[in-house]
């Protein structure tokens, strides 16, 4: 098929209404969710499941990408009114967001962020549209070999990368790995850790595991905190067109930062596990080291907003990346779009861009519709009534997820035992996270722990014991080496530091 | 302190993990079935146990044990025995009145107006039945109310 077939028949697909309908309906789910600070959009992505099940692959992976769109843009509107960071992506920036408020400079803020979020947006769906490709192109000569070193680095970069300790990271990893091994192995077809329940000879299912881990876990966060954090929101009023106007002329004066805070989102989006808010952090510490007022950074600084606001939306773009061409998810968002891309009998891989081009080339018509017409209007929107969103009663929104999180793990099976694995994870979720460990690599190594399993089991049966073939092709070589540097990489960090203090001491 | 309580428990699961691999079929030819989970028990054992004696350092520097506070943990267990409420009651007076009752009871704990309780409730359980019955056809429980509600 011709690209310009492929194009028009892309096109074509947005004549079903169903199609806008998923993407309208997505973006204002996503914003509202990632308005109401405690709510992140991975557990919006996890209760937009039930609905994605049940619509047509184009419908349902688009509106995960409008959803996500818009709940990380969006996450910055608390940020800026309350000091609250809506989603984790906004943390980097929430200071500099609410003191430019203070100063008088809403406007000036909010369009910021509306418009970084969009161009940043429209930065990643490029990388998106021109990159992957290509790496798919080269991914079709890979081998198991190579399958197996690359979903090897993708574990290993989710726990080094992830945020806090590395030996929580690793643990956190170590544990979704064992969760994967749950269910009949793939050589012998014997059962593992099944105790002789048949529901748990599939492994364990990943949505219900996933509504559990950041549906009810971020549920069971906010209420017993729920009585402690109360903020005051006061009314507020800034036109579209003063959002509008102010945004465009920091944009412009901006736009090195703008380039900047793109490229970060992008690399760090497409390394699996950092996601959006390690993007935003990297953004505005570069940011801040690139600046000429370096003092105003945690004060209202414009640039941080501004390079952390591109940094976090193109990180979307670029962590679809990994988890279309290797199936290696880039984010927890893209760890439940991988969930919903084979219930639909789509396997990510580099396959995947020869067999549905026409799919995926209405995805990035879908990235581009949404940064390009949606965000700005409904962010800018947000804008006016986000004090009274701010203001719906936790006591009454909570339960309601809750509810959501029950039917989105019934849904799938319509099998009970699947609401009690989504209660399971949900206090595995919520435990880990209150004692700091992060949940990207336990997702990771749920999802990536089988394949990597399986790879390794084909290249080993395949050279019958021998390990020298794993290391002996040039690109299979040239990913242990790094997957090594990686593993070596806190190492040689913590020998250096050590070097520089003895050496400072002895000055 | 909560590192070593944490750390002591993986190491426990750990070792379970890895004492039920040894007990696995093991093919002459490849790797069995307990190899990969075997692998990945030893590097938990060997992460747990680094937290577990960081824990215990950091014990021994600040000589100060912090025991985790239990604010809000009536909260948390009304929502994880809702969840329960609805398992239980479902299969016997289906899926919109269990779902109203654990809605509305959480609603109550978390101190919403009952008012507000009773009709947020109502209306999420109504909606959610319509929605996912009739328009997702997704075969929820079935009540007692006509119309299998």
């Amino acid at each position: 098929m011709s690209t310009t077939t492929v194009l028009y028949e892309a096109l074509r697909n947005f004549a079903d209404p169903l199609v806008w309908a998923a993407i309208l309906g997505a973006s204002v789910f996503g914003a509202i969710i990632g308005a109401i600070p405690g709510l992140t959009a991975t557990m919006a992505a996890a209760l937009l499941v039930p609905f994605a099940f049940f619509l047509p692959p184009l419908p349902a992976i688009a509106a995960y990408a409008a959803m996500s769109a818009l709940a990380i843009g969006i996450g910055d509107l608390p940020t800026i009114l309350v000091r609250m960071p809506g989603t984790p992506a906004s943390a980097a920036y929430c200071d500099d967001g609410y003191f430019l408020a203070k100063q008088g400079k809403l406007a000036t803020a909010a369009g910021i962020q509306i418009l970084s979020d969009s161009l940043g947006g429209i930065g990643g769906a490029l990388a998106l549209i021109f990159l992957a490709p290509l790496l798919a192109r080269v991914a079709r000569n890979f081998s198991s070999f190579e399958f197996f070193w690359f979903s090897v680095l993708g574990l290993s970069c989710a726990a080094i990368l992830s945020t806090g300790s590395l030996v929580k990271g690793c643990i956190s990893l170590f544990i979704g790995l064992l969760l994967g091994t749950i269910g009949i192995d793939i050589v012998l077809g014997y059962p593992r850790f099944t105790f002789g329940n048949p529901n748990l000879l599939n492994g364990i299912n990943f949505i219900p595991a996933m509504c559990g881990l950041f549906g009810l876990s971020e549920v069971l966060r906010n209420v017993v905190v729920m009585f402690s954090q109360k903020a005051e929101v006061e009314t507020i009023s800034v036109s579209i067109k003063e959002i509008w106007k102010e945004g465009w002329r920091k944009i412009k004066q901006y736009w090195v930062g703008g380039i900047r805070g793109t490229i970060v989102g992008i690399i760090i989006g497409a390394l699996p596990g950092a996601g959006a808010d390690i993007a935003a952090w990297v953004a505005t510490a570069l940011a801040k080291r690139f600046s000429k007022h370096p003092e105003k950074f945690g004060r209202g600084s414009e640039e941080a907003l501004l390079d952390a606001g591109y940094a976090n939306n193109a990180a979307l773009g670029g962590t679809w990346i990994p988890a279309l061409v290797f199936g290696i998810p880039g984010d927890t968002i893209t760890a439940i779009l991988i969930g919903v891309f084979m219930f639909h009998g789509l396997r990510p891989g580099p396959h995947l861009f020869t067999e549905q081009r026409v799919l995926l080339t209405s995805l990035y018509i879908v990235f581009i519709i949404v940064n390009l017409l949606i965000v700005f209007p409904l962010e800018a929107s947000l804008y006016k009534i986000g004090s009274y969103l701010l203001r719906i009663p936790k006591s009454i929104l909570m339960p309601m997820i809750v509810l959501m999180c029950i039917i989105g793990a019934y849904a799938i099976n319509n099998n009970p035992f699947d609401i009690g694995i989504m209660l399971g994870m949900g206090i595995l979720g919520f435990i880990l996270q209150k004692y700091d460990f992060p949940v990207a690599p336990m997702v990771l190594g749920i999802v990536v722990g089988p394949m990597t399993e399986m790879y390794f089991m084909q290249s080993y049966i395949k050279t019958r014991g021998a390990l020298l073939p794993f290391i002996s092709r040039p690109a299979s070589l040239a990913m242990a080496l790094f997957t090594l540097f990686m593993w070596l990489y806190p190492l040689l960090t913590y020998v250096a530091k050590k070097v520089k203090t003895k050496a400072h001491d002895l000055q | 302190m909560s590192n070593i309580i944490l750390g002591l428990i993986f190491v426990a699961i750990s070792i379970w993990v890895y004492l039920t691999t040894r007990t696995m079929p093991k093919p002459a030819r490849f790797p069995g079935p307990g190899f990969f989970p075997g692998l990945v028990a030893l590097g938990l054992l060997a992460t747990s146990s680094l937290l577990v004696l960081q824990g215990v350092r950091t014990l021994l520097r600040t000589r100060r044990i912090t025991i985790p506070h239990l604010k809000g943990a009536s909260n948390f267990l009304t929502v994880v025995g809702a969840v329960f409420l609805y398992l239980f009651l479902s299969p016997h007076i289906g899926f919109f009145l269990s779902s109203f009752l654990a809605l509305f009871l959480v609603m109550l704990k978390l101190r919403a107006r009952v008012y507000w309780a009773l009709i947020a409730a109502l209306v999420t359980a109504a909606l959610t039945k319509a929605l996912f019955d009739y328009v997702l056809h997704v075969p929820l429980p079935k009540g007692p109310l006509p119309g299998g509600w």
